[in-house]
C-alpha cells in the first residue's frame, strides 16, 4: 500500500489549549479524501501542520515516506500544491503575474503551461487582462488559488475549502477539475469542505474530526455500505425469517438481530410481508431507514455542528 | 534559494510602491541642493558655535546616504512595506509549500531588501551629488585622484550601513509578521538612535575638552551610532580606528539581526 500522508499522533497546542490531540490520518495514493469536521475541529491545524506553516508540539508525519522532522521534507514538498484556508495570491498582481511568480518560486520556464492551468480553473480570460488580483471576485481568486497549487504538477494537492466564494457553476467545474486530475493523473487530493454533499461526488475516503481528535476514517464504498436503506422487520422467529431470506436474496444484505432481519436494499414492504406472513410469523414492529453522510457525520460527532 | 531571490527581486521591482521611492528620491536630489542653494547662499559654510557644516557637493553627497536623514528614513520603511507584503498576502505560505526551507526564504527577503535599498540610495546619493556640482565646488581645494579613492571607500561604508538596516528591517519583519507594527518599529529604533545622535553631539559641543573621559565616551557613543554614520565621507582618510568604529558595529550588527531573524523565522508559526 503506498501512502502519501501518514500521521502519528499528531498533537498540537496553541497557548495551553489542544487544537490537535495525538490524531493518527491515512492517505493512500489516489485518493480523494474529505476531511470533515465543525468549525474549529483541527481541520486547518492538520493542513497547516502538513504543508510546514506549523510545527507539531507531539508526533510525527510522513509525506511520500519522508518524515517531517528529515531534510527530505523538503523535497516531499515540492511534490505538493496546496490551498490553505484562503488562496495566498499577490493581489498588486495579475492572474498571469501571480502565476509567473509561482513558476519562478518553483524554477518552471513555460508561458504555455500558465495558459493552460488558467484554462483548466476557468480563467484563460485572465491570460491577456492585466487586472489586478484585488479587483477579482471570491470565486476568480478561489480558482486562481487553485491554478496556483496546480501549476507545478503536483501528485498531493491539499485544497482547505475550495468550494467557498464559487457560484454553482464554479462548484460544478472545480468537482470536475477534481475528478478529472484524480482519474487522468492520478492525483491525490486532501478537501476539507463543510459542504457535506458536495465533498459526498467527489471522496473517495473520509476523516471526521471533532475537536482536535480523528473520529474516524471510512472509505466511501464502507459509508455508503452504511448509509444505505435498510429495513428492520421485527418478528417472533427471526431465524426462520432469515433462513427464508437467505434463499431469494444475496445474504450480505441481510443481517440477522436477536429480536428481528434487517435488510439492507430498496426492497418492496409487501413482498417482505407476504414472505414473513407465509411463514406464520407475527409481525411485531418495522423501521424504513434512509442514511446520508450528514446523518453518519451527526451520529459520531454527536449533533449539533455547523459542518 | 536563487529562484527565490530571482522571485523576490522581481516582485519588488515590479511594486509600484518601489518606484514612488525612486520619485521620492529624485524629488529629494533635486530639492535638497535647491534648497541650501536659496537658504546660504554666499555664506560658504554654517556655523553654530563650534559647529561648522561645510556648504559642498560632498557634504551634501554623504549627507545622501545617512539612514538618519530625510531620504534615509523613508527608504527602508517603503521597502519593508514591499517585503512583508509577503506576510500581509500570505505568499509566503506558497514558498513553504514549495519546499523551500525558512532559512533559504529568509536570506532571499534580507538580499532582496540589501539590494532594494543600496541601488535606490546610491541613485539618490549620485543624483544629489550631480545635482550639487551644479551650484557648488566637491570640496574646498577640488577633487583629486586621491579623492575618488576615498570617495569609493566612503561608499562602500556607507551601503554596509544600510545592509545593517535591512538585516534590522527584515528581523522585524519576520518578528511582527505585520506591515504596520514592523514600520513602526523601525521607525521608533531610527528616530531613537537619530535622536541620541544629536543629543550626544550637543553633548559633545557642551562638554569641557579637558574631561577626557567625557570626551571618550562621547567620541565612542558618536562614531558607533549606525543612523548618524559621522566617521562616513567627512574627512579625506580613513584611520584604522576609524574603519573599526564603521566596521564593526555595522557587520556587528548585521550578524546579529540577521542570526535573530533566522531563528525567529524558523520557529514561528504561519497562519
Amino acid at each position: 500500500m503506498s501512502y502519501v500522508l501518514r500521521t502519528f499522533g499528531l498533537s498540537k497546542c496553541y497557548k495551553g489549549t489542544w487544537a490537535l490531540s495525538k490524531v493518527d490520518m491515512n492517505i493512500e495514493k489516489g485518493d480523494i479524501y474529505g476531511f470533515v469536521g465543525e468549525n474549529g475541529s483541527g481541520k486547518t491545524t492538520i493542513i497547516r501542520l502538513i504543508t510546514g506553516l506549523i510545527s507539531p508540539n507531539e508526533g510525527s508525519f510522513e509525506l511520500f515516506g519522508a518524515d517531517n522532522n528529515s531534510p527530505s521534507i523538503y523535497d516531499a514538498r515540492r511534490r505538493v500544491g496546496a490551498i490553505v484556508e484562503s488562496p495566498s495570491i499577490y493581489l498588486n498582481m495579475s492572474a498571469r503575474d501571480n502565476l509567473k511568480m509561482q513558476c519562478d518560486i518553483l524554477g518552471i520556464n513555460d508561458e504555455e503551461k500558465i495558459k493552460r492551468v488558467l484554462f483548466e480553473v476557468g480563467l484563460f480570460d485572465m491570460y491577456a487582462n492585466k487586472k489586478n488580483a484585488s479587483n477579482f471576485s471570491l470565486g476568480m481568486r478561489q480558482r486562481l488559488g487553485i491554478a496556483m497549487a496546480l501549476i507545478g504538477e503536483p501528485e498531493f494537492i491539499i485544497l482547505d475549502e475550495p468550494m467557498n466564494g464559487l457560484d454553482p457553476a464554479g462548484i460544478v467545474e472545480i468537482r470536475e477539475l477534481i475528478l478529472r486530475l484524480n482519474k487522468d493523473k492520478g492525483i491525490t487530493f486532501l478537501i476539507s469542505s463543510h459542504i457535506l454533499t458536495e465533498l459526498a461526488l467527489v471522496a473517495t475516503k473520509y476523516g471526521i474530526i471533532s475537536k482536535g481528535k480523528m473520529v474516524v476514517e471510512i472509505s466511501a464504498k464502507d459509508l455508503a455500505e452504511q448509509c444505505r436503506q435498510s429495513t428492520y422487520l421485527e418478528v417472533d422467529n427471526p431465524i426462520k425469517l432469515f433462513e427464508t431470506l437467505v434463499q431469494t436474496m444475496d445474504e450480505k444484505n441481510l443481517v440477522l438481530e436477536p429480536k428481528g432481519v434487517k435488510v439492507y436494499g430498496n426492497i418492496h414492504l409487501n413482498w417482505l410481508f407476504a414472505k414473513a406472513l407465509d411463514l406464520g410469523l407475527e409481525i411485531q414492529n418495522v423501521v424504513t431507514t434512509k442514511g446520508s453522510i450528514e446523518d453518519y457525520y451527526l451520529s459520531h460527532v454527536g449533533g449539533n455542528h455547523n459542518a | 534559494m536563487l529562484n527565490l531571490l530571482k522571485t523576490d527581486l522581481k516582485r519588488t521591482f515590479k511594486d509600484k510602491l518601489f518606484l514612488v521611492v525612486c520619485i521620492i528620491g529624485a524629488v529629494f536630489a533635486i530639492i535638497m541642493p535647491l534648497l541650501y542653494v536659496l537658504i546660504f547662499t554666499g555664506l560658504g559654510e554654517m556655523e553654530i558655535g563650534e559647529f561648522r557644516m561645510a556648504l559642498d557637493a560632498k557634504t551634501m553627497f554623504f549627507s545622501a546616504f545617512s539612514p538618519g536623514g530625510d531620504f534615509g528614513l523613508i527608504v527602508p520603511i517603503l521597502i519593508a512595506i514591499i517585503i512583508c507584503k509577503d506576510f500581509s498576502y500570505g505568499t509566503v505560505r506558497n514558498k513553504i509549500i514549495s519546499g523551500k526551507s525558512r532559512s533559504a526564504i529568509f536570506m532571499s527577503m534580507f538580499t532582496t531588501s540589501t539590494i532594494a535599498m543600496c541601488a535606490v540610495v546610491l541613485a539618490q546619493a549620485l543624483l544629489t551629488l550631480g545635482m550639487s556640482l551644479i551650484f557648488f565646488d566637491y570640496q574646498q581645494g577640488g577633487f583629486t585622484g586621491k579623492d575618488f579613492g576615498y570617495m569609493l571607500i566612503s561608499i562602500l561604508f556607507a551601503l554596509l550601513v544600510y545592509v545593517f538596516v535591512s538585516a534590522l528591517v527584515c528581523f522585524l519583519a519576520v518578528f511582527m509578521k505585520n506591515t504596520g507594527l514592523a514600520v513602526v518599529m523601525y521607525v521608533a529604533v531610527a528616530f531613537l538612535f537619530a535622536i541620541v545622535g544629536s543629543i550626544i553631539m550637543v553633548a559633545g559641543l557642551a562638554v569641557d575638552p579637558e574631561n577626557t573621559t567625557a570626551v571618550t565616551i562621547l567620541e565612542f557613543l558618536n562614531n558607533t551610532n549606525v543612523f548618524t554614520s559621522t566617521l562616513i565621507g567627512t574627512g579625506s582618510t580613513y584611520t584604522f580606528e576609524d574603519v573599526m568604529y564603521i566596521l564593526m558595529p555595522t557587520l556587528g550588527g548585521t550578524a546579529i539581526f540577521l542570526a535573530l531573524g533566522l531563528i525567529v523565522f524558523n520557529k514561528k508559526d504561519l497562519k
